[in-house]
């Protein structure tokens, strides 16, 4: 009897110190997610891994704007793209895409994955333009500028809990990253490509490596800051303001901010370079009522003159 | 006497034992509602720092040009031509995405053009006749290459 007393005790004595064991031990374990989760946020993404996480923030722009399916204006995009992202500092295998949307901006993704909206292409007038646009799109991939915030926001514990989605479903793991995890990524890239600003030094180290690029590739340097230049005063016009809105101010420095540093940068460049207006008029064409020319007198006036001030 | 002794010890047992495991559960609840008590307050804060943030935008928008350029179509149809730039779906009147569409996840249609996107790219030799029509330059070759392979 006093031993089956002894016994009870004994287990009543061991659960009780179950209690604490496990708090104890729930800490260490607690302590080596964290640890894992941390060094995860600041470990730079493998090709592998930026490729997924790339990928699938593609399908959610995708989403969000549509493809612009033209094979022949999307090739002569990823000519002019590749071009230009050939003197990055690293290896990226870069994939250019149109998206279906009249609204004016540009984005890059991890992965080498750069989207221009069809209302961009209507209002270049040139290649060199283009070329200044992805050229800095290009930047921004080159510099994992995207990935950094993304790995950042998870470092301090600001990711977007997507849940169960369709989309966690369709992403497979990769290279280390759990499928959830990667959703979660393109989840928080395509939220700070759409809402947010990269920070003023990214987006000024974009501008500078960007310029840096199409100079070397042969580009006329101030083509970006010529097309900021027409979009800065279209800017004002409030018929433009939803095209515009987002570019100006919200994902990037405000255009006219833009413009004046670039002028200053783009002095910097011998000038001359090549502009290949006719080239780009042959391949990016909408028909009726499409790009053919500015569309008024003072756009005229003003893409002349932010031409030949530089 | 004896049996009751034991049933109140196994009792006790259990109770002890069912408060090793709820004590930690509570904490954990307790914490994860603390938590998204503070993440409603960040939510809050941040609207307001947006409301801040849009007043000043307002405040300032000084002329820059003439602002008398009209942006041009890609796709012109009655509707967007006669509704200028302001008619465009999915954005809100400023030019921000509509919340909802960009809580939408992504389909499975989405994920199959993002991987037709992952194809595409152009091959050295067109790029090459590119540039040089162009006249543009070459980078120097680059002496790795670390592309992942498309699965």
């Amino acid at each position: 009897m006093n031993k089956t007393n002894l016994c009870f005790a004994t287990v009543l004595l061991l659960l009780a110190g179950t209690l604490p064991a496990r708090a104890q031990f729930g800490d260490i374990f607690n302590g080596i997610n964290k640890g894992r989760q941390i060094h995860e946020a600041t470990q730079e993404w493998t090709p592998e891994q930026e490729e997924a996480v790339g990928r699938a923030s593609a399908a959610k722009m995708i989403h969000v704007f549509g493809l612009y399916n033209n094979s022949s204006m999307t090739n002569y995009v990823n000519l002019v793209g590749n071009t230009v992202a050939q003197f990055g500092t690293r290896p990226v295998q870069y994939h250019f895409a149109i998206l279906d949307t009249d609204m004016i901006n540009a984005f890059a993704m991890p992965g080498g994955y750069v989207f221009i909206t069809r209302g961009t292409l209507a209002n270049i007038s040139n290649e060199s333009e283009l070329a200044g646009v992805l050229a800095h799109e290009a930047a921004h991939v080159d510099g994992r500028h995207l990935e950094k915030i993304v790995r950042g926001k998870k470092l301090t514990g600001l990711e977007v809990q997507t849940g169960a989605d369709v989309g966690a479903s369709q992403v497979g793991g990769v290279a280390g990253l759990a499928a959830g995890l990667i959703d979660q990524y393109a989840t928080q890239a395509i939220t700070t490509a759409l809402t947010q600003n990269y920070g003023s030094d990214k987006e000024r180290d974009a501008d500078k490596a960007g310029m840096d690029f199409a100079a070397r590739a042969g580009y006329d340097p101030a083509g970006l800051r010529n097309f900021l230049s027409m979009l800065a005063e279209a800017a004002n016009n409030p018929a433009n303001k939803q095209a515009t809105g987002m570019l100006n101010g919200k994902t990037h420095p405000p255009l006219k901010e833009r413009v004046s540093k670039l002028t200053t940068l783009s002095a910097t460049y011998p000038a001359g370079g090549q502009v290949l207006e006719k080239r780009y008029r042959l391949n990016v064409n909408f028909g009726t009522g499409s790009a053919a020319a500015p569309a008024t007198a003072s756009a005229k006036k003003s893409r002349t003159k932010s031409t030949s001030s530089k | 006497m004896q049996r009751s002794t034991r049933t109140f010890t196994v009792l006790l047992a259990l109770i002890v034992g069912a408060s090793c495991w709820a004590v930690p559960y509570f904490q954990e609840n307790s914490k994860n509602s603390g938590d998204q008590q503070k993440q409603t307050d960040k939510n809050k804060s941040k609207k307001s720092d947006k409301d801040k943030d849009k007043d000043k935008n307002n405040k300032d928008e000084s002329p820059f040009g003439s602002g008398k350029i009209n942006l041009l179509h890609s796709s012109h149809t009655s509707d967007t031509a006669s509704a200028g730039f302001n008619g465009l779906t999915g954005l809100t009147p400023s030019g921000e995405v509509e919340a909802k569409k960009l809580k939408e996840p992504a389909t499975g249609d989405d994920f199959s053009k993002a991987e037709q996107v992952s194809f595409i790219g152009v091959k050295a030799s067109s790029l090459k006749k590119f540039i040089q029509e162009g006249k543009l330059n070459t980078a120097p070759a680059k002496t790795e290459t670390t592309s992942p392979k498309k699965s």
